[in-house]
């Protein structure tokens, strides 16, 4: 750890531990390739500055034919010499290049060779450590699993208790109830006790079902379904309700109303108009508008099974 | 369910519909119905021991009684399909399929010479939806009917009938009287005739080459006093129905014209001009005794008094054009009573004494009769035409007869008071005119 | 009005020595003359009854015993009344002989009212006679309201034809 601690930059890149030697061993033969390649690359730039010399050389001095001629062979000799030193020692080089470029060649074989065996421990290692977290995952779950069995466990021998509890609870008092229906009937004897309390239990359940439901609506929702259908009545009792020729104007006469399931009515005589034949014809616009069609919503039809109705005939009834 | 809703929404507003649940009861009112005749079915009657065509049909007679006084609409007798002819044997289901509020039912039976009649009237919705328990509306049965008497009988069903569903009495048994005007070989016949309410049966009780007006009924059904021209002299005289015998009561240099009767059948209302203009007098039947009731320069005529017998309403030019005003019999107080329009004349007031009746010109320049609200002041046109006259109120005030003419020809006409039926009497050959209601034959 | 009345009236004798007489029933109905009065102007027109009429035109002027009017009109035209005028002369001179006069309307409107009307118009009639001096007893006045009418039509120019008066001699 303290060695890498030295090199915090590389240090980043190389999480595993164990690759760090290769790495090292790596970076340095790199340095050591790189320092070649300059050094190389410097000499092979001198060697390429030569060919321009021999026209220094020709501008030097001219003086007799022949020395110039013998001086010409020598040169062209010399030249030949020359050239052909050169030509070896171009070889030489070109051979030395080629060494070169096959060891840098060999180099990146093996630059590549170690990169691709770089990548392929990383992606093992991801791999490997992917595995891990999905397993500690697993166990994980595997645990909150077991807690919650555990509550759930808890709870229902909870439950157990309270529906244990509450058994006894109801046991109890349908026994204190199965008592005092015992001196009940011992006090009222053998009538028709039953068939009354059957009849009673059935109202207060009925009566407790509407009040529940009373609740629950809003009151105002039922006013206006009410109304909705006492409108709709009203209209076909008036739709049936003929006016007679020359009565009398301002009658007025009240009827209650039974609405029976079957949707015919009973009808009563309220408040008399005082003339006969208008009590008469309103009692027959009620008659004449059967069937009366109920609602659904048994609270609105507890409402509407019953009503008063109020006949008034027409302002000048002409 | 939206259909109906919707269809309350639309007509919500004829309904004044006033509900609150706050209490245990529930009010809904309506207001108004429907205008409509009510439907009644008349089965044909069934006839025992004789041929069907024997005697006249009764139903047929109060059929025609019942939808001529506008208050029914009586089922067709083609439509008829069942034939019960006692309540037992009727299946009011059947009878109210067919819209049918009231039915009547009978028979006719003959035994010997005469006829004995049974009929009812049943009451076929409270029938059905309230049960056997109702008993008929009417049960009736008449013995020793001879044939002659079925019109007659059959009219008194009628009122018997009307009554018990309209609740005002019937005007079927009572009679009409008119003036018959007849072209002859010797010129002009001028007839009053006295006939049934439907125009049957007409009898003539007075005739006269001159010219015959205005038959007025003594409130007792006795007499009839009315206005002839013997030797081109205008007098107001007395007829005995039953005798026929006829009494001239005034013969005045002048209009003698417009008789009326009070109420106690002992005072004669008519207009004398002997003193200049026509003014209303009163005169008394027995004693003869004459006192003048209105002054002035204009025309004062067609007295007509009110049903106390307190008080005449008569037509006056007193303002210029003819107009309907009261003159109270104590005080002698005249107030105006008429207001729309430049000529209302022969008044009449109804038996509530609400509403006044009278011949109307109209802005068009039609005659028309009409009937004012005495209260309201409303004038509401009865029937138009160019020739309307003579309006007279039938005893219970629900119809108008009057005197119209149809292709130049005088014929009668009635129409109920709301207006919604007019009917034409049946007409012999020549003009009918000046028709007058007889009161309730008792 | 009254001086109108004297100009129509030299016309109208004019038109009538032209030999016009007898054209009363076409002039009744649509006479210019307004309701405003009973016998207007009547005493104006004396200067217009006795020597000025010839025998020749008293014989035209009695032969004419009915009298137009117009609707709701009472009044008499100036050829009419020459007309009465005549006839109150032939009642002067023979004591004995009795009119009635009659009064007449069309069919519309109430039949007693319409008697009333009728009698206003045969008064008219009735009231030139005297004003000329006929006795009271000679005359004897009726109203038929629309109970006689001489045409039977139901229309302006029966109605106009029915608004009459007319003089009969019960005794000659």
């Amino acid at each position: 750890m303290k060695r890498w601690a030295l090199h915090n930059g590389l240090a980043q890149w190389l999480t595993p531990t164990h690759y760090t030697p290769y790495f090292l061993a790596s970076v340095l033969m790199h340095v050591f390739l790189l320092v070649f390649f300059i050094f190389s690359l410097e000499t092979s730039y001198n060697n390429n500055q030569l060919p321009a010399k021999p026209g220094e050389i020709v501008q030097a001095s001219i003086v007799d034919q022949t020395k110039v001629d013998e001086e010409v062979t020598r040169i062209k000799i010399a030249e030949k010499q020359q050239s052909e030193e050169q030509a070896i020692r171009e070889k030489q080089l070109t051979q030395k290049l080629e060494q070169v470029k096959h060891a840098r060649e060999q180099e990146q074989v093996k630059l590549d060779q170690l990169k691709k065996d770089m990548a392929a421990a990383k992606q093992q290692e991801q791999e490997r450590l992917a595995e891990i977290k999905i397993f500690k995952e697993k166990e994980q779950k595997q645990l909150e699993d077991l807690k919650q069995e555990k509550e759930i466990e808890k709870k229902k021998l909870a439950a157990l208790d309270d529906q244990r509890q509450a058994e006894q609870d109801r046991a109890k008092v349908m026994r204190q109830e199965r008592e005092k229906e015992e001196k009940k009937k011992n006090e009222a004897k053998r009538k028709s006790m039953e068939a009354k309390q059957l009849a009673a239990a059935k109202a207060a359940k009925d009566a407790a079902i509407l009040a529940e439901r009373a609740a629950v609506e809003s009151q105002g929702r039922i006013t206006g379904e009410v109304q909705k259908v006492l409108g709709i009545w009203a209209e076909k009792i008036k739709s049936n309700k003929r006016e007679a020729f020359g009565l009398a104007t301002d009658l007025y006469c009240k009827l209650a109303i039974n609405v029976l399931p079957d949707g015919n009515v009973k009808v009563r005589l309220l408040q008399s108009s005082g003339n006969a034949i208008y009590d008469d014809l309103s009692i027959k616009a009620v008659y004449k508008s059967e069937p009366f069609e109920l609602p659904e919503d048994p609270l609105v039809r507890e409402q509407i099974k019953s009503f008063e109705l109020g006949l008034r005939n027409d302002e000048g009834a002409e | 369910m939206r259909i109906k809703m919707s269809m309350f929404g639309f007509m919500g507003f004829l309904v004044w519909c006033v509900a609150s649940i706050a209490n245990a009861s529930l009010y809904v009112e309506i207001t108004g119905g429907v205008a409509a005749g009510l439907p009644i079915a008349l089965v044909p009657f069934g006839i025992e021991g004789s041929d069907s065509g024997s005697v006249e049909d009764l139903s047929k007679i109060i059929k025609s009684d019942l939808e001529n006084s506008g208050q029914f609409k009586a089922l067709n007798f083609q439509a008829i399909k069942e034939f019960p002819t006692h309540q037992n044997e009727v299946h009011y289901a059947y009878w109210q399929g067919l819209g049918i509020e009231d039915l009547v039912v009978g028979r006719v039976k003959k035994t010997g010479s005469t006829f004995s009649v049974n009929f009812a009237l049943l009451d076929v919705i409270r029938q059905k939806s309230e049960g056997a328990a109702r008993s008929p509306l009417l049960a009736m049965h008449f013995d020793n009917v001879r044939p002659q008497d079925f019109r007659a009988l059959a009219h008194h069903m009628s009122d018997c009938i009307f009554e018990k569903l309209i609740g005002v009495k019937g005007i079927f048994s009572t009679r009409i009287a008119y003036v018959s005007v007849t072209e002859g070989s010797k010129g002009t016949t001028h007839t009053l005739e006295v006939a049934d309410s439907d125009g049957f049966n007409p009898k003539p009780l007075y005739r006269s080459a001159y010219p015959l007006m205005s038959p007025a009924w003594s409130p007792d059904g006795k007499r009839i006093a009315f206005v002839s021209f013997e030797k081109n002299r205008a007098g107001v005289n007395i007829a005995e129905v039953i005798s026929g015998h006829v009494e001239r009561l005034t013969q005045f240099p002048g209009i003698n014209g417009a008789p009326t009767w009070s109420p106690d059948n002992q005072t004669l209302a008519l207009v004398l001009s002997k003193d200049g203009s026509p003014k209303i007098y009163t005169i008394d039947v027995g004693s003869k005794r004459l006192s003048r009731l209105t002054e002035g320069a204009g025309i004062d005529t067609e007295p007509s008094f009110a049903p106390d017998g307190r008080s005449i309403v008569f037509t006056s030019s007193r303002g210029g054009k003819p107009q309907i005003y009261r003159v109270a019999l104590d005080s002698r107080k005249v107030e105006r009573l008429s207001f729309k329009g430049d000529y209302n004349a022969k008044p009449s007031l109804t038996p509530d004494n609400k509403k006044l009746v009278m011949l109307h010109r109209d802005e068009g320049g039609l005659f028309s009769i009409a009937v004012q609200t005495l209260n309201t002041g409303e004038l509401k046109i009865l029937t138009r035409s160019s020739l309307s006259d003579s309006p007279n109120l039938a005893p219970n005030g629900m119809m108008v007869l009057y005197g119209s003419s149809v292709g130049g020809q005088g014929v009668l006409g009635a129409v109920s008071l709301d207006g919604r039926v007019k009917i034409r009497l049946p007409s012999r050959e020549g003009n009918v005119q000046e028709p007058a209601w007889s009161p309730f034959v008792k | 009005m009254r001086t109108k009345v004297k100009v129509l009236g030299s016309v109208v004798l004019s038109l009538l020595l032209l030999g016009l007489v007898g054209c009363g029933a076409k002039k009744g109905s649509s006479s210019g003359y307004d309701a405003d009065g009973d016998v207007v102007g009547v005493n104006d027109t004396v200067r217009f009854y006795g020597s000025d009429i010839s025998p020749a035109d008293e014989k035209g002027l009695l032969a004419k015993r009915t009298y137009y009017f117009g609707y709701d009109g009472f009044d008499v035209s100036d050829e009419d009344t020459l007309s009465i005028y005549a006839h109150a002369k032939r009642l002067l001179n023979g004591k004995r002989a009795h009119v009635r006069v009659e009064g007449h309307t069309d069919e519309r409107g109430s039949r007693e009212y319409n008697v009333a009307l009728g009698e206003r118009r045969a008064n008219a009639v009735a009231n030139i006679l005297m004003l000329k001096g006929v006795p009271q007893d000679q005359i004897s006045v009726v109203s038929y309201g629309k109970e006689k009418p001489a045409v039977a039509g139901h229309n302006e120019s029966s109605w106009s034809q029915n608004r009459r008066v007319v003089i009969i001699y019960e005794v000659e």
